[in-house]
C-alpha cells in the first residue's frame, strides 16, 4: 500500500500524527462542516501530536523561524489586515 | 519591486467537498514536491470558524542560474518550508488563506492569499469561486538579480496555479467518487500513487 496521508516532518511524529488526521478528518468532514462541530473529540490526541512536534520543531532548529515569522500578521499581503478581513466574513 | 499575480478560477464542486480537500489534497500526483504536512496550530473561535496553521515542506524548485549562484553561497534550498494559515466558515461558506516561505526569504519572499466562497454557477450548480494573489518579493544580491528573481517566480505561478488546481480537482473528483468517505478515498488515493 502506498502512502495514505501526508507525512510528518518529524517521522517519530508519524504515528501520532496519523492517529490525530484520521480523528480530525472524520469530525471535520462529518460533523465539523455540517454544523455540528461543537464538540471536538480530538483535542487528546492533537495535544499528544503536538507535544512530539513541539520537540521536533525546537531539535532541528525550526521553532525560531517559526517564531520570527509569525510576528508578521497573517494576510497583511493584499492590503487587508485581519480585522478588515473578519469584518468581510462577518458581511457574507 | 514586489510582483504580483491574481487569477481567478472556477472550482466546479460544492464548498463541502472543497474544504475536505482542501486539508486532504497532499499528498496528489500533481503535487509530488510535496514532503510532509503538520498542524502547528488548531482552533474554533466563538463564531464557529476554524483556524489552522499547518506546515507544509516542500523540494524547491529553481532555476539553473539561480542554482549555481547559491551553490557558491552556503544556502542549501533543495528543501522550501511553507506556512499555510486558514479561517475556515462553513456558515458562510468562505475559506481565506494565507501562504508563504519561512526560509529563504532574502532570496525570494512569496506570499499566495486566497479566497475560496461557496457560490451557484451559471446551470445552477454548486461552484466553488477562488481568488488568488500572489506577491514576490527578492532581497537577493544586486537590483538586476532581485528583479530577475522576482520576474521568474511571476512567470512560473501560473504553472503552479494551473498544477494545484488540478491537483485539488484530482482529489475532489476522488472523494466524490467515494461518496464523501475519508477512508475509502484514503484507500483510493493509495491505490493511485502505486499505479502512477
Amino acid at each position: 500500500m502506498g502512502n495514505l496521508m501526508s507525512a510528518s516532518f518529524a517521522p517519530e511524529c508519524n504515528e501520532v500524527k496519523t492517529k490525530y488526521d484520521n480523528c480530525f478528518n472524520e469530525w471535520y468532514s462529518e460533523k465539523f462542516l455540517k454544523g455540528k462541530g461543537a464538540m471536538n473529540p480530538c483535542e487528546q490526541l492533537y495535544e499528544d501530536y503536538k507535544a512530539c512536534l513541539g520537540k521536533a520543531l525546537t531539535a532541528r532548529g525550526i521553532k525560531n523561524m517559526l517564531d520570527k515569522s509569525r510576528e508578521d500578521a497573517p494576510f497583511e499581503v493584499g492590503g487587508r489586515t485581519q480585522d478588515e478581513l473578519n469584518e468581510e466574513i462577518g458581511k457574507k | 519591486m514586489v510582483k504580483f499575480y491574481k487569477s481567478f478560477y472556477t472550482h466546479n464542486h460544492d464548498f463541502n467537498t472543497f474544504s475536505v480537500a482542501y486539508f486532504l489534497r497532499y499528498p496528489n500526483p500533481y503535487a509530488t514536491h510535496v514532503i510532509s504536512v503538520d498542524t502547528l496550530e488548531r482552533y474554533v473561535d466563538d463564531q464557529g470558524r476554524l483556524h489552522t496553521k499547518r506546515l507544509v515542506v516542500k523540494r524547491g524548485k529553481l532555476p539553473q542560474w539561480c542554482k549555481a549562484l547559491l551553490s557558491t553561497s552556503k544556502l542549501n534550498i533543495s528543501e522550501s518550508m511553507i506556512l499555510e494559515t486558514s479561517i475556515i466558515d462553513p456558515r458562510s461558506e468562505l475559506i481565506l488563506s494565507e501562504s508563504k516561505n519561512i526560509d529563504f526569504t532574502k532570496v525570494m519572499r512569496v506570499v499566495e492569499t486566497a479566497t475560496y466562497k461557496g457560490d451557484l454557477g451559471a446551470d445552477g450548480k454548486k461552484v466553488v469561486r477562488a481568488n488568488t494573489t500572489v506577491s514576490f518579493l527578492s532581497s537577493f544580491g544586486f537590483d538586476s538579480m532581485k528583479e530577475r528573481m522576482e520576474l521568474w517566480g511571476q512567470r512560473k505561478m501560473g504553472e503552479n496555479l494551473s498544477r494545484s488546481q488540478k491537483g485539488m480537482g484530482y482529489v475532489m473528483d476522488r472523494l466524490r467518487e467515494q461518496g464523501g468517505k475519508i477512508k475509502a478515498f484514503q484507500i483510493a488515493m493509495a491505490q493511485d500513487a502505486q499505479i502512477v
